[in-house]
Formats: structure tokens, C-alpha cells, sequence
């Protein structure tokens, strides 16, 4: 009797399922017949495509309004920066025949270093100045000014004189660990694992720049690469520019009053 | 006796100088180059539809100074260190004062606006130490696209100072996801690269994937699922257009164009093999260029369009390989600890940046094209789909958080300056596109 009506009742509800679910599958089987090919719906399409007009270049590099810009002196007034005398030439980057000019000129405007006066000057500085002391009497000239002297006697040492080892080291080191800092390699550059630069340095006696850092060589630049080898020599300007006035110990001037520095990064990569 | 002395010091000076004293500089600063961006200047402020010409001025250096800091190479000073030039300064700064400040790099420029309705926006770049002007360039834009001639500006600026080309002025094509994980709702979104103009260019609706830009023109591939054919497309952002790519029965993904734009490469998978097959978008034919048992996908075209990078599984794991871009060729090249997978050949030539999946790890790396000088760039959980700047410098990638958390992030080919890029949503698979014409 129940089991006679459980029956029934199971018999109808898979009647059930089995419309169902072939109705289910129809709908699913439907779109099928649709093309496939359907693409996707992109919104505001025209409104997302605007990419705004280029900027167009402007021969304005410079303002020209709404006054003229005050007849813009030629050299601004130049700030106190005793350490860094303005170049006369803008000096460029790396081989640039202004900058060499500029500092051709500078070299040749700076006072030409007195060749030592003969017979004056000794070996050493120590043994020259007890000559001079003990010859002055006798002398007929006049008595020098002190910072003669001291220009004379540094023009003394003979320049191939080579520094003691300790000395050089010393030199080196304390100019090393002044200018790195100061150094901004590019690094992650293409080229910067064979780029090196060679800039000569001249320094006044208190450790100021006496000129714009001469560019001297350059490894690694290649034609692809003008725009980076350029600025790869401006970071070692940079460098030696920011880092001035060095502390350099003074009775070695004549030995830092000019010197190479080559910027290699290649270790830092 | 001091005539002895004498003589022999005077032949010494006679010797020709001696060798000059040459130090080796072999270390440096990794610091920011600090920079002072103070607001553009300009004359009477003249109201325009993109706000009156000081405030532009004002907003404008801070585009600058957010895409300088960005790289992680500048560091713009506070506004407060310095007075702001005056227009009659631009030509001629105090550069007293920017080096007081410390300040290497000066940008500054103006704003002004046109009796035609445009703005002109100039640019000037200036080393502090030398005082000598760098670049200068104007810009003449509508009001619409001031941001523009920022980024130009900062382009400008970037490639002076570091030698490379600028990145600045392109977007950054990406999938925005939302909602719960298991009806995650994903859209693709185009943004500007500093995250400005953000906008959704799908509803949602459809599942779509992969979006990659083409190098030379406004146009996307990308990966749809509908009506669960799961196909590759190509999306003319100009034009609306949408051109199916090549006729397969069977699943085709991992799309990538070439440098010129003129081919789309991609991976069509049968029967649990797939073979990377390029597409000819003018004349809508495509060839095969693998073939085998092996799973072949993610290729990329080297910036010559000469080779082709892509992962196979073909020697047993998942592993870089360089073939022809005929197919031609293949040599593996990466080696090592894991697998790799998903490689992007740099704009620049130089590098492949891909996934190294170590550990339970996955990170971005680049290795140079012939298999040498692989590094680690970034340490986290999950790091996956590289895709470099126009300049090949940056590297940007998505990143999963433990807790299933997405987002953008770019990292310095150096491995350096690990950042995230914001969008209001959360973000995978991004793709960055060229620099805009």
C-alpha cells in the first residue's frame, strides 16, 4: 500500500527531473547556435580612446609674456661662490670643444707658473730654506714676499720627485674618499659596465676648483650612445664640482695642485 | 756646493713631466640626486578650463617631482627650501640659492596661456654647479593636456640627466579585480603611468585577460572568454575595432605584438600541448612556429623582431628559450634552481625580464638574452608577470599577498625602488604601453 504509493511518487519525480532536465539542457544547448564569434562590449569607447592632442613643441623654451623677461641680463648676478668661478663658455659635456676652449683660456689667463728661479731653490724645501736664510745677507735683492717663497719652493720640488709610497697612498685615499661620495654614477645604464671617464682636476691651494673640470678620455662611448656617455661624464663634473673645496693635506699641493681622476663604475654594477 | 745642487736640480727640471698623479674612482653614491622643482611661474594668473595658469603651474611641478622620485634616482627637495623663480627668473635663476639647498638639478619653466585657448608649458633644465641650461623645450597643449606636456617636461629631464630616454608620457593597460574570490569581477582598465585618467574600458560582464599594448599604436590584444571560447582579440582603442584573431577549435592565449605591431604571437592549445603560432594582423594569417609535445607559450619578440623568447616545458620543466622568429633554432636559457616562466624581451635589447618560481616562490628576475647574468630583483611571496617601461629601465609587475590581496607594482631594473602603483582597485596582469605620440 505505502509502498505501492512511495513508488508512484518516485516514478513521477524522475518524470520530474528527467523534463527537467532535458528543458535545462535545451537552454543550454540553445545559444550554441549563436555565432561564436561574439566580441566583448567595451565601454565608452570613444571617451577611452582620447589620448589628448600631443603637446606640440613650442619654439617657447622661454617665456616671451607677458613682458619681455626684463632684457634677462646676460649673466645672472652672479652668486657668491668662490668655489665655483662661473666659466666664461657655458662648459658643456665630454668632448666638447667649447668646454676645452674655456678651460684652454682659463689655463692661459691663470698666471703662468714662474719657472724656479735659478740657482735659488734646493733639493729639498727644508735645505732651501736655510739657504735662502743664510744667503740673504749678501744678497743684493730684495727680500721676497713670503708667498713667493712658498711658490717657489713648491716649483722646487722636482715634479717627477715620486711621492712615498705612504704619501701617495695617503694623497689617493683622502681624494678618493672625498669625491666618491659625491658621485652619482648612472648605474643601470646599457652601457655603464664598460663605461669609464678621465677628467684632470686642477685645485687652488685652499682646495677650490681653480678651473671646470677638463674632460680628458672616455672608454665604452659608442655611436648609440652619445646621450649617456654625455651624462656619464656630467656626473663625474658633478661629483668633483659638489665635493670642492677637497681637504688635501697642503704640504703636498704640489702633487694635488693638478691630478686625474677616472670614474670607472664598473664595480658597482 | 750650491752650484752642484743647482745644476743637478736644473737637470732634473729638464726631464719632460712626469706622469700625473691618476686616481681610480671605482665607488659612488647610491643616493637620489636631489633636485629642486619649484611651481612654474607665470604672469598674471589667466583662468582656463584646466584651472587658472598658477595653479597649473603649481600642479605641474608636482607631476614632475612625483615622476622624478618615482625612479628612485631623484629626490625633489621640499618647495620651502627655495623661492619659487619669477618669470623673469627662468632665463636667469639665483642659483645661489638652489645650491644652498643642495640642490644638483634645477627644473623650472612657466605656464601661460594663449590668446587661442592653449597653454604653452616650458621647460628648462639646469645643472646648479655648472649653471649651464641643459635642455629647454615649450610645449603647446590644450587645456585637456596639460598633464602631457608635465610628462613631456619630466621626459625631458629624465633623459638629460640619466642618458636614457624617458618613460613618463604612456599608460599602463591592466585587469581591475573586485568582488568576493569566488565571483571575482574583472575588468580592464587604462590608466596614465602615474596612475592619472584611470578608466575602465570593459564591464565586467565577460571574462577578459591578458591585455597587452602594441608598441606603435593605440591598440590592445587580449584574451576573452566569451561564450566560453576562450580566444585571443585585438582592440583598436582609435577606432573601437575588435578583430578576432586567427579561427582555432580549441584555446588560444599569452598574446604579445611585435615591435612594429604588424605580427601578434601567441599560444593555441591542443590536447594538452601548446604551440606558439604568429599572427599576421594586416592579412589576418597565421603560421606555426613550434611544434611537439611540449607546452610552448609566453613568447616575446626581442626589439630587433629577429628572436623570440618563451617558455616550454620541452626538457622537462618550465624553462626559457630563444628561437628565430621563424621558429627556428630554439636554445635554452635558463638554467638553475625552479622553473621560469612568462619572459619579456627589455625595449632596450638588453635584458629578459620573467618569473622565477623557486621555493614556493615567485619572483621577477632578468637574465641577459644569452643566458648569463641572471639576478633576483624582488623577494616576496608571489611576484608574476613582468612587463617593462618604454625605455626598458622600470619593470613592472603584479603582486599577490598571502591573503589573495593583488596589486601593481615597478621595480628598478637595478633591483632597487620597489614601489606600488595605485589604482582604486585591486590589480594583476599589467601591461605597459609605449611612449604616446
Amino acid at each position: 500500500m505505502t509502498e505501492g504509493r512511495a513508488l508512484g511518487i518516485a516514478a513521477g519525480l524522475h518524470l520530474l527531473l528527467l523534463v527537467a532536465l532535458s528543458l535545462g539542457l535545451a537552454g543550454a544547448i540553445a545559444p550554441e547556435s549563436e555565432p561564436d564569434v561574439t566580441p566583448i562590449e567595451f565601454l565608452d569607447v570613444s571617451d577611452v580612446a582620447t589620448v589628448t592632442t600631443p603637446p606640440k613643441p613650442s619654439m617657447e623654451a622661454a617665456p616671451q609674456d607677458p613682458e619681455p623677461p626684463a632684457a634677462a641680463p646676460e649673466m645672472p648676478e652672479a652668486p657668491p661662490a668662490p668655489q665655483v668661478p662661473s666659466p666664461p663658455t657655458p662648459a658643456k659635456a665630454a668632448p666638447d670643444v667649447a668646454a676645452q676652449d674655456a678651460i684652454a683660456e682659463a689655463v692661459a689667463a691663470a698666471p703662468a707658473r714662474q719657472p724656479p728661479s735659478k740657482a735659488k731653490p734646493a733639493a729639498t724645501a727644508g735645505q732651501n730654506a736655510a739657504l735662502v736664510d743664510r744667503s740673504k745677507p749678501k744678497a743684493a735683492a730684495k727680500p721676497r714676499e713670503t708667498e713667493d717663497f712658498e711658490k717657489t719652493v713648491e716649483d722646487a720640488i722636482p715634479k717627477q720627485a715620486k711621492l712615498s709610497a705612504i704619501q701617495a697612498a695617503t694623497l689617493e685615499q683622502a681624494i678618493r674618499a672625498q669625491i666618491a661620495p659625491c658621485w652619482n654614477p648612472p648605474i643601470g645604464g646599457a652601457d655603464v659596465a664598460e663605461m669609464t671617464a678621465v677628467l684632470r682636476i686642477r685645485l687652488n691651494r685652499d682646495g677650490t676648483v681653480a678651473a671646470p673640470p677638463e674632460f680628458v678620455s672616455q672608454s665604452g662611448a659608442t655611436a648609440g650612445n652619445q646621450a649617456y656617455a654625455r651624462a656619464f661624464v656630467e656626473t663625474a663634473r658633478r661629483a668633483v664640482l659638489r665635493c670642492a673645496p677637497l681637504q688635501l693635506p697642503a704640504d703636498l699641493f704640489p702633487y694635488w695642485r693638478e691630478f686625474e681622476l677616472n670614474f670607472d663604475p664598473r664595480l658597482m654594477t | 756646493m750650491i752650484r752642484t745642487f743647482a745644476a743637478l736640480f736644473l737637470a732634473l727640471i729638464a726631464v719632460p713631466a712626469a706622469a700625473q698623479l691618476r686616481i681610480d674612482i671605482t665607488s659612488g653614491s647610491q643616493a637620489a640626486m636631489p633636485v629642486a622643482i619649484p611651481a612654474f611661474p607665470t604672469g598674471a594668473p589667466v583662468a582656463t578650463p584646466a584651472g587658472n595658469t598658477a595653479e597649473l603651474g603649481r600642479q605641474v611641478a608636482d607631476i614632475i617631482s612625483n615622476n622624478l622620485s618615482g625612479t628612485g634616482l631623484f629626490r625633489p627637495l621640499p618647495a620651502g627650501a627655495f623661492a619659487a623663480p619669477t618669470m623673469n627668473q627662468v632665463n636667469a635663476p639665483p642659483f645661489g640659492s638652489f645650491r644652498t639647498a643642495a640642490a644638483q638639478a634645477l627644473v623650472t619653466g612657466f605656464v601661460t596661456a594663449n590668446p587661442d585657448g592653449t597653454l604653452t608649458i616650458g621647460c628648462t633644465l639646469y645643472d646648479v654647479f655648472s649653471e649651464e641650461k641643459l635642455a629647454a623645450q615649450g610645449f603647446t597643449v590644450t587645456p585637456a593636456g596639460w598633464r602631457r606636456a608635465a610628462h613631456k617636461c619630466s621626459d625631458i629631464v629624465y633623459s638629460r640627466l640619466t642618458g636614457e630616454s624617458g618613460y613618463f608620457d604612456s599608460r599602463i593597460v591592466y585587469v581591475a579585480e573586485s568582488g568576493p574570490r569566488t565571483k571575482r569581477v574583472k575588468r580592464l582598465a587604462v590608466m596614465d603611468q602615474d596612475g592619472a585618467n584611470h578608466r575602465f574600458l570593459t564591464s565586467g560582464a565577460s571574462l577578459v585577460l591578458m591585455p597587452r599594448f602594441s608598441p606603435v599604436n593605440e591598440t590592445l590584444s587580449y584574451m576573452s572568454f566569451q561564450n566560453d571560447r576562450p580566444r585571443m582579440w585585438i582592440y583598436n582603442m582609435g577606432t573601437g575595432q575588435q578583430q578576432p584573431v586567427g579561427d582555432f577549435d580549441s584555446m588560444s592565449f599569452a598574446g604579445r605584438f611585435s615591435p612594429d605591431g604588424r605580427t601578434l604571437v601567441f599560444s593555441v592549445t591542443r590536447a594538452g600541448n601548446s604551440d606558439i603560432h604568429a599572427y599576421d594582423v594586416a592579412s589576418r594569417t597565421t603560421r606555426r612556429l613550434t611544434s611537439g609535445n611540449s607546452i610552448d607559450t609566453s613568447p616575446s619578440f626581442s626589439p630587433d623582431g629577429r628572436a623570440i623568447v618563451f617558455e616550454s616545458d620541452r626538457g622537462g620543466s618550465q624553462q626559457l628559450y630563444v628561437m628565430n622568429a621563424d621558429g627556428s633554432g630554439a636554445q635554452r636559457i635558463s638554467f638553475g634552481e625552479g622553473r621560469a616562466g612568462s619572459p619579456v624581451w627589455s625595449p632596450r635589447g638588453d635584458l629578459i625580464a620573467f618569473t622565477r618560481i623557486q621555493g614556493g616562490k615567485f619572483r621577477i628576475a632578468v637574465i641577459r638574452p644569452d643566458g648569463s647574468g641572471e639576478r633576483l630583483l624582488t623577494d616576496s611571496w608571489q611576484d608574476e608577470g613582468p612587463s617593462w617601461s618604454p625605455n626598458g629601465r622600470v619593470i613592472l609587475f603584479s603582486r599577490t599577498e598571502r591573503n589573495g590581496r593583488s596589486s601593481l607594482r615597478s621595480i628598478d631594473l637595478t633591483g632597487r625602488n620597489d614601489r606600488r602603483i595605485p589604482t582604486p582597485l585591486e590589480a594583476s596582469d599589467p601591461a605597459w604601453g609605449p611612449l604616446l605620440r
